[in-house]
């Protein structure tokens, strides 16, 4: 399993273009050409917005001179929503006086050009913006990593869960997410101190990025306790994955005690498709899973499949 | 009046800054493509008396003229819309027929720099 982070970066950015002129779009579809950037185009304010949207592009030239719907409308819309509002927006503009400049700005645009621009002032000014997009996207997948771990954390799970449950409900895709919980943690605490009960969290972190793939999130929930989604994965072959992580943390050996070994329980809820579940619902499912797993002796997988006519529970 | 002027055909070609300039061969071919259009247009909107339509055609020439390798077309459309936003709510738009001129003799001469293979 990689971080998402990792993948953001490999992909190619897209820089949307909101103006109602055609030659704008084709002049800057020649000059934006060597900067490796897909360039998605509108030609009216309604447009661009939804563009902006499902697009999620990673900066926007904005006209402010356009019918119906102008670029400060445009912009305000941009900003007041809180998909597009950290997007960078660059504007380009025929308008030069000091207070269209200063409205631009007070709505959030990151820098203002004036037309007739200059092709070449222009792309060191979209590669600035780009630059100042992907520190604003470390930044916010920075404050969604565990910072032990490297994992994802809390924060992102709260994020990602109801979207990727949502996303099954809708498309009746397969989905499982497991919760862990370390057994008997404290003790590990309380013998050995917290340097090592970190290091076991730890050794956790790289048994989850050992054994999940490309496509599953793992992340840490808090101190001991951890959740892992698995898109497109049905309850068997979930539980097939957790079993891998349930015996491999138990058969690890701990360099500096490596007469301890540690377990951990699991609670597994998995849906082979048209699950019918809340996000809630389906968590309180998996906690429910993983207190029988604690009640019936730790270091057990208690999974339950909740597609439709499916059977229920079943025990590794 | 803006009436086709019989001089044009003694002026040169206006060929693109952009001629010799590969990334940009394809958009300049396709503004010379539009340019009879264009003319079309600013023609019909100066002799009806569509201020708001000239203005709009003048100052999309304004900003683009240059862009594509022809600055004296952003000059002359420059100065058009300039002309035409200065003018009183009722002014009629006789006052910028020799601006409309000079405009659309420069789009005329693009064209005939582009059928010519200039670019």
């Amino acid at each position: 399993m990689e971080l998402e982070a990792n993948r953001h970066e490999e992909a190619q950015p897209v820089a949307l273009v909101i103006d109602d002129s055609v030659d704008v779009h084709r002049l800057l579809r020649a000059r934006l050409k060597p900067e490796g950037l897909e360039l998605v185009q509108a030609l009216n304010g309604p447009e661009g917005l939804a563009l902006a949207v499902s697009r999620l592009p990673s900066v926007v030239l904005l006209d402010l001179d356009m019918p119906e719907m102008d670029g400060f409308e445009v912009l305000r819309n941009l900003k007041e929503n809180p998909t597009t509002q950290h997007v960078p927006v660059i504007v380009l503009s025929g308008l030069q006086s000091p207070q269209d400049k200063v409205t631009a700005f007070d709505l959030g645009a990151v820098d203002y050009v004036t037309k007739p621009f200059d092709l070449t002032e222009l792309r060191v000014r979209v590669r600035a913006a780009l630059r100042l997009s992907q520190l604003l996207t470390m930044l916010s997948q920075r404050a969604q990593i565990d910072g032990l771990t490297g994992l994802w954390n809390r924060a992102h799970f709260d994020k990602r869960w109801p979207d990727e449950v949502s996303g099954c409900v809708r498309h009746g895709r397969a989905l499982s997410m497991a919760i862990l919980d370390m057994d008997h943690f404290k003790s590990v605490n309380d013998t050995y101190g917290h340097p090592a009960g970190d290091a076991v969290i730890q050794g956790m972190a790289t048994l989850l990025q050992r054994e999940c793939r490309q496509s599953d999130v793992a992340c840490r929930m808090g101190g001991e306790e951890f959740a892992v989604i698995m898109p497109d994965t049905g309850a068997d072959a979930a539980l097939v994955l957790c079993e891998r992580i349930r015996v491999g943390f138990e058969q690890h050996v701990w360099p500096r005690h490596p007469e301890r070994f540690v377990t951990t329980s699991i609670g597994l809820v998995g849906s082979s498709g048209s699950a019918t579940l809340s996000a809630e619902e389906w968590i309180e499912a998996a906690d429910q899973n993983l207190y029988r797993a604690k009640a019936e002796g730790r270091n057990r997988v208690i999974a339950t499949d909740v597609t439709p006519k499916a059977r229920l529970a079943k025990a590794g | 009046m803006a009436q086709p002027n019989p001089s044009w055909g003694a002026l040169p070609p206006l060929p693109s800054l952009y001629a010799n300039d590969p990334a940009m061969k394809e958009v300049v071919e396709e503004f010379i493509g539009d340019i009879p259009e264009r003319v079309r247009s600013i023609r019909t909107a100066f002799e009806s008396g569509n201020r708001v339509d000239l203005t709009r055609l003048a100052h999309q020439l304004r900003g683009a003229g240059a862009g594509y390798g022809y600055p004296a077309l952003t000059s002359a459309a420059g100065a058009l819309e300039d002309q035409l936003r200065a003018l009183p709510n009722d002014g009629a738009l006789a006052v910028v027929a020799q601006e409309v001129d000079e405009l659309v003799m420069l789009c005329e001469r693009a064209a005939q720099g582009g059928r010519k293979g200039s670019i």
